[in-house]
């Protein structure tokens, strides 16, 4: 594959022994990985044409185990990749050689549910899941929800400031979370925010949210929890073109209207979700809409028959109501297993660009274009209300040229959001993935700015390092 | 005297800020003035304005996002919302008649001060809603951070980082929000005479539940000569049958705190403009307002706190999130306006404390801004060197660690 990564630096490998030496001292034998071969389970993320085994992975329990560990690595410069669950499909936590994996999964504890505040603070590795599973059965949930939250760490939907479908109503990681601790990269342990609202001084919460791991460690968070609506009720709606779908869903916010989801597949999506989940997707639409409100049984309905109004204009050739909880649960199982039922009939890659709205009919039939012109299929699922795309590229790992093909329509895609006047990344950050793409978005004097940050907090560049700007065009990280 | 500049645009503001660079000469940023009134005074002999960096560049009504020039007056975003049914939901006060002021409110006020109003507890704050924005930095060079698309991670977020700035890190040019559809009516509850704690225990039980309050503040009878009784007030918004359902819910839910008035949309939409603009406090003979930010259930005690230890009148918005407390100056507020009793006691308590209205001697202190604390200090210096590495923006304007 073509992006570049930085070969280790040998006079760190040369020092392992040392190194992990050190490591030992600062957390107990059992949580700290050595061994080659227990190393592989960690060479990936959920972007698995990208493969390195790290030095070492280290496993630690408290924050002033993390704390120590960094201050270890920036003594000896060695690097840090910090992980959560792994599932970072932009190669997020993808590992360097010469340094280690440092991973939340062994801080899992909810330290503390205030349900008058409607606040709780958990440990980073906590997954997104379990923190409304804690609260659910008093009512409460934590609302962002990426497709992954069944694994997926708050630590690293803190990194990537990931969304979920859910998001139109609710924002993303960075609109609900009230507090941080951090560790920095000298060993500082810092509180950011707290459970009040707002910040003092700078809005750091808002900076180190959406970094991908590179301004420090994050190791607990203070997350804003919300009262579940009565009900939530989902809604199928097919169509013959998707520029009716997409028209729809302009009018349908234009009126003032915001459902909770909409959720966009084609025609490719809609038969591989259907024969996976059986979710009672419409198999003869080209394209269809899950459109989910909240509310009273009587709200909903209200809110329902609003919108299937709005959207007659649009020659729906479908709606259909979900009449129960449980078709409710088939309709979100087939969206929310999409990537993996995609998974089990072609390898692909996700993309994750967002577009401006009004320009999806036009985009949806160019990335249709690109792919088809590298020789490779397509399938789209995306969250409608808010032009976050995600097209998958259907390609044979195991063929090298098809990987190319890929990763160049891939790029095509996302050149394309950007010149429609969206951006490279929606939720999923930009990893090693979309790296060497910066600067299609961003003049070197954006990258610059953000990159001053990142030397300032990290002076070494030791956090995270071959990810998110550009290998050309770094300032030269200070000598130790 | 202070020079004024007003650059008509991004590319003369550069050239003023690359000028002062090299001529060693600092600047005050501005946009219309309006909020001039509050923190230490500028001692500086330029003031950039954004005053004439106006006018509204991107509306796209169906994708909910509107971006403008920096210096575009609040009003005319607003209005233009307004015209197609649609809102800023985080409700940005202008402080006019509270300041006094005579400028002209600005969008890139709203941004920099980060600027919002009952509804961020249910629709967030201004950090919030702003998804693009261009600056230009303490280099003098012209940085984009965001867009206009309201799902971005593309990068660092630097945006939130510049509301609440204070004009410290930057000079803005051009802002993008996103907007919200304005709901088809609304409606509040009012309860009568309930102490502060009973108020809050209300508040926060009202969140709790599925009924969508959008806006929850407590106003104690001492807030205005206007009226007599203690009001907690709800507020509901959507469509009409929707609230009819949802206030009887919540009545009912809330009748142990007593029968609750139902207040019609004008009424409501009314009430909460003068909780979000604090205009049916006196303002003239207010002599220190403190906006003090702190998790709700902490408020009773922080309330009494000021109660007993001031001349103290006081309004509890954020469901008790947010205390205004207007103290009158006696030999208790000292020379610092109260500042280091209040912190003291919100040190203990947790939260932040800004004070926005202080005579010229008290604002001279320095110490209108929550200085942040200790540890936090390298990595506040780390952002303002980032952006602005001469310090040549709004200096000492905002305290980067305790004892500046």
């Amino acid at each position: 594959m073509s992006i570049e990564i930085p070969e280790p630096d040998q006079t760190i490998m040369q020092r392992r022994a040392e190194i992990l030496a050190g490591l030992s001292e600062i957390v107990h034998a059992d949580c700290l990985i050595t061994r080659q071969e227990e190393c592989r389970a960690y060479e990936a993320d959920a972007l698995t044409a990208y493969r390195r085994i790290p030095m070492a992975v280290v496993l630690p329990t408290t924050t002033q185990q993390v704390s120590e560990i960094v201050k270890f690595c920036q003594a000896h410069q060695v690097k840090i990749v910090p992980r959560g669950a792994g599932t970072s499909l932009a190669g997020g936590a993808l590992p360097v050689e010469d340094g280690i994996i440092l991973g939340v999964s062994r801080m899992t504890q909810i330290l503390d549910i205030d349900y008058a505040n409607r606040t709780a603070k958990v440990q980073a590795g906590v997954t997104n899941i379990n923190i409304t599973n804690a609260v659910a059965p008093d009512g409460f949930f934590y609302a962002p929800d990426p497709s992954s939250q069944l694994a997926c760490t708050i630590a690293g939907n803190i990194a990537m400031n990931s969304g979920g479908a859910h998001c139109l109503k609710y924002g993303v990681t960075t609109n609900n979370i009230l507090g941080l601790t951090l560790v920095l990269m000298d060993g500082t342990i810092v509180t950011l925010g707290g459970d009040h609202l707002d910040s003092e001084s700078y809005d750091l919460l808002g900076l180190i949210i959406g970094s991908e791991g590179q301004l420090g460690i994050v190791t607990e968070a203070t997350v804003r929890i919300l009262a579940q609506a009565e009900g939530a009720r989902p809604m199928l709606m097919g169509f013959q073109s998707p520029k009716e779908a997409g028209a729809c869903v302009a009018a349908i916010i234009g009126s003032g209207i915001i459902p909770v989801a909409i959720e966009y597949m084609d025609k490719p999506a809609i038969k591989v979700c259907e024969d996976f989940a059986h979710a009672g997707y419409p198999l003869d639409v080209e394209a269809l809409l899950i459109i989910e409100v909240e509310g009273s049984d009587q709200e909903m309905q209200d809110l329902l028959e609003r919108i299937t109004e709005i959207a007659q204009d649009y020659h729906p050739s479908l709606c259909k109501i979900s009449q129960s909880e449980a078709e409710s649960s088939r309709i979100w199982l087939g969206r929310k297993s999409a990537f993996g039922a995609m998974g089990r009939i072609s390898d692909y890659m996700c993309m994750d660009g967002t577009i401006p709205t009004g320009t999806l009919p036009h985009v949806l039939e160019r990335i249709d274009q690109i792919v088809k012109s590298h020789g490779l299929g397509v399938a789209n699922i995306f969250h409608a209300g808010d032009g976050n795309l995600h097209p998958l590229i259907l390609y044979n790992i195991n063929d090298p040229k098809e990987c190319q093909s890929a990763e160049k329509a891939g790029a095509e895609i996302l050149k394309l959001c950007v010149e429609v006047g969206g951006c490279l990344s929606g939720e999923h950050g930009v990893g090693i993935e979309k790296r060497d793409l910066m600067t299609e978005q961003f003049t070197q004097k954006d990258l610059d700015q953000q990159m001053a940050i990142k030397s300032a907090l990290d002076p070494h560049w030791l956090l995270n390092p071959v990810k998110v700007f550009p290998l050309q065009g770094r300032p030269q990280p200070q000598k130790a | 005297m202070t020079a004024l500049q007003t650059p008509k645009s991004s590319q003369e503001a550069a050239e003023i800020i690359i000028k002062a660079l090299q001529s060693g000469q600092k600047l005050a940023l501005q946009g219309g003035g309006t909020k001039e009134a509050i923190g230490t005074p500028m001692t500086v002999s330029q003031t950039l304005s954004s005053a004439n960096l106006t006018g509204i560049t991107l509306y796209e009504p169906s994708e909910l996002v509107i971006a403008a020039r920096s210096g575009t007056p609040l009003s005319e975003i607003e209005d233009i919302l307004a015209q197609h049914n649609q809102r800023l939901s985080f409700d940005p006060p202008s402080y006019q008649s509270l300041l006094a002021s005579a400028g002209i409110p600005t969008l890139g006020a709203v941004a920099a001060c980060n600027l919002s109003g009952p509804r961020r507890i249910s629709h967030g704050a201004a950090r919030d809603s702003l998804i693009g924005m261009e600056l230009i930095n303490g280099k003098g060079d012209l940085i984009k951070n965001g867009g206009r698309v309201m799902k971005n991670v593309t990068g660092y977020d630097l945006t939130k980082l510049i509301c609440g700035s204070w004009g410290t890190l930057g000079f803005l040019t051009q802002l993008c929000f996103k907007v919200q559809p304005k709901p088809e009516t609304q409606t509040t509850l009012v309860f009568y005479d309930l102490d502060d704690h009973a108020a809050v225990s209300l508040m926060t039980k009202a969140l709790a539940s599925p009924f969508e309050v959008t806006s929850a503040a407590h106003i104690s009878p001492d807030w205005s000569a206007n009226q007599k009784q203690a009001r907690t007030m709800l507020r509901i918004e959507g469509f009409e049958a929707s609230l009819n359902y949802r206030s009887a819910e919540l009545t009912a839910q809330l009748h142990p705190f007593g029968k609750a008035e139902c207040f019609n949309e004008q009424k409501s939409a009314l009430l909460w403009h003068s909780v979000k603009e604090l205009s049916d406090l006196e303002a003239q003979e207010t002599d220190l307002l403190w906006k003090i930010s702190l998790k709700p259930t902490n408020a009773p005690i922080m309330a009494a706190w000021l109660r007993n230890s001031y001349d103290a009148k006081l309004l509890l918005d954020w469901s008790g999130g947010l205390i205004w407390a207007a103290l009158a100056i006696s030999p208790n507020t000292e020379q610092d306006g109260a500042a280091k009793a209040i912190r003291h006691r919100l040190n203990e308590l947790g939260g932040h404390a800004t004070l926005i209205k202080a005579p010229k001697n008290v604002r001279q202190t320095g110490l209108s801004f929550h200085p942040p604390a200790q540890q936090m200090s390298k990595l506040i210096k780390a952002v303002k060197q980032s952006f602005d590495p001469y310090g040549i923006f709004n200096p000492d304007f905002m305290p980067q660690k305790q004892g500046e």
